[in-house]
């Protein structure tokens, strides 16, 4: 009797994997990622296995290979951005860039970076225009400023957040579990410069044109229902390079670095230029400066 | 009791090893950037000319060449930047200019250089001697006199752009190379822009790899030219578009002033009609 239960019980999980490969994971995927803990708990075996879910889907529903890096922050960094709103002339190449980096979804239309049409002297963010589209760019009397999540190093989302979903990085990023978000989004209530998105349908990327280097807490494919936002492109950033919205810039309005290295072009911005940041009477210290040359 | 206790301690130990998260190993640090096919230089090389001249600016910290922690160009963070002379079209320009003829007559160019469009300056430089050495036609030269390289004509802009070399110099202005790298020529469509130029991979950390001015400002008409934005968002499903937006209301300084020797006009209330399409407070 006791030798029966005990082969029956042994052979549970060897029937559990036959059935599990008999639909390609797709049923042990989704299981996994609903019972899966928060990723700052998991052990890093727990975290491989969520990457191997997430690759596996990604083969599945979508046909392309991706890798899921989990790079942890860098030591002695914290990061920094700088645009010059003397040089925007508001040609909405980094919103293109981000898109194209980021797997957004492309029937959605979800786009990080919002940039903003001003009249000259006007500083009311109600006043701006968002939808502006002329032939040329600038327009007379206008100036831009392209607004994506600011990181404040005191974010009203991450304490707004009911499940923690949504934390503050070591290295200044507030990023997002989107497999631990539950879609409630008080966090873009809290957000007092609409930064995050959601998806309100499954993002859909043409397979040519998905990005394959993502990051766990960045670019990798968001299920329907999550909040998503800019997160400084975490995937290149940890890595040493720039983020996408800088590089496609064609004005090189954009500065990024370290704001702990004393040598770095972004310390050189705040220390020597006009600098300001928006709303900064709310006390969210975003650490997303503006500046003029 | 206890187990508070028992959580402060651990949320502090965590807090102290960095807060970080498991996953991979550190990744190290790039060293440089990649090998760059465009030819790079250490700049700044200096010569006797150079160091001549920061010499005699060294006690001079007042104006606006230092940063606010006083150092100069010369003083900056080591960084490269791209050479240029190997990417100019008809360089040696010895193979038409003898450096003995010059003409310097003021004159509309009908022979060679007819594309130029000469607008730097609100038109009123000339080539000889401001920027083009008449006797060595293959440097430029500067009002002191010194030969300039082509590699380094950054040096040549500086002298009168000496705000926007030093932003330059330390970062605040210009771009790094990189995989979007873009020139003076940027192509309209986004599509060519991403694959155009994936020389270097562009890095905010290690060595620094920048533009010179000359990639993206045309000498002879230097201002950037405006571009063709790319569309706009998509408005939220079920919602109009905002109604075109007249002149908005005027600001109290745009409205005309008082007459003089009179009393001042009445401040007639600025009320903004409400676009009568979706209200403003509506965003994505």
């Amino acid at each position: 009797m006791l030798t029966f239960l005990a082969g029956l019980f042994g052979a549970v999980p060897a029937v559990a994997q036959k059935v599990a490969e008999a639909d390609d994971h797709a049923l042990s995927d989704a299981v996994g990622a609903l019972f899966q803990k928060h990723y700052q708990k998991m052990t890093p075996e727990e975290v491989q296995e969520a990457i191997a879910r997430i690759t596996r889907t990604a083969k599945r529903e979508q046909g392309v290979d991706i890798t899921v890096a989990t790079d942890p922050p860098l030591q002695g960094v914290i990061f920094g951005y700088a645009l010059n709103i003397s040089k925007c002339k508001g040609v909405r190449r980094c919103v293109e860039a981000c898109v194209a980096e980021n797997n957004q979804g492309r029937e959605s239309q979800i786009q990080y970076i919002r940039v903003l049409e001003l009249e000259k002297g006007d500083m009311n963010l109600n006043d701006a225009d968002h939808y502006f589209a002329p032939e040329l760019v600038p327009q007379p009397g206008k100036f831009y400023m392209p607004i994506q999540c600011l990181q404040c190093d005191n974010p009203p989302c991450v304490i707004a957040c009911p499940v923690q979903a949504t934390w503050k990085e070591p290295d200044g990023i507030v990023v997002v579990d989107y497999n631990w978000c539950i879609g409630c989004r008080y966090c873009m209530a809290a957000c007092p410069y609409w930064a995050r998105r959601f998806n309100f349908s499954q993002p859909k990327i043409p397979k040519e044109q998905v990005n394959t280097d993502t990051h766990y807490l960045g670019n990798r494919p968001r299920p329907r229902g999550v909040v998503e936002k800019c997160h400084f492109c975490i995937q290149r950033t940890r890595k040493g390079r720039l983020p996408a919205c800088l590089e496609a810039c064609p004005t090189g309005a954009r500065v990024f670095g370290n704001i702990l290295d004393p040598n770095s072009d972004i310390r050189y911005v705040l220390e020597n230029k006009t600098v300001f940041r928006l709303k900064e009477e709310l006390g969210t210290e975003p650490k997303f400066w503006y500046y003029t040359d | 009791m206890v187990p508070f206790a028992l959580i402060v301690l651990l949320g502090g130990a965590w807090g102290l090893l960095g807060g970080k998260v498991p996953g991979d190993g550190m990744v190290p640090r790039l060293q440089a950037a990649e090998p760059t096919s465009t030819p790079v230089r250490a700049t700044p090389p200096r010569n006797k000319d150079d160091i001549e001249l920061e010499q005699m600016m060294k006690g001079r910290k007042a104006i606006r060449a230092f940063t606010v922690r006083g150092q100069s160009i010369a003083e900056a963070p080591p960084f490269k930047v791209e050479t240029r002379q190997d990417k100019m079209q008809f360089y040696p320009c010895t193979n038409c200019h003898d450096n003995q003829f010059v003409d310097r007559r003021v004159r509309k160019l009908t022979e060679e250089h007819r594309e130029l469009v000469f607008e730097h300056g609100g038109g009123r430089f000339w080539c000889y001697d401001v920027c083009h050495n008449g006797r060595d036609m293959n440097r430029l030269i500067s009002y002191r006199r010194q030969p300039i390289s082509y590699d380094e004509s950054y040096k040549l802009c500086g002298q009168c752009h000496f705000e926007r070399q030093k932003d330059w110099v330390f970062g605040g202005h210009g771009k790094r190379l990189g995989a979007f790298a873009v020139p003076r020529n940027i192509p309209e469509k986004y599509e060519e822009l991403k694959v155009a130029d994936r020389q270097a991979i562009g890095t905010w950390q290690g060595e620094r790899v920048v533009h010179m001015c000359a990639s993206c400002h045309n000498p002879h008409s230097p201002a950037i030219k405006p571009y063709t934005p790319s569309p706009p968002p998509r408005v939220r499903l079920g919602l109009a578009p905002p109604a075109t937006r007249g002149a908005p209301a005027p600001k109290p300084w745009q409205k005309p002033g008082p007459s003089k020797g009179g009393a001042p006009a009445a401040i007639t209330p600025v009320s903004k009609a409400p676009a009568a399409g979706a209200p403003a407070g509506v965003k994505p």
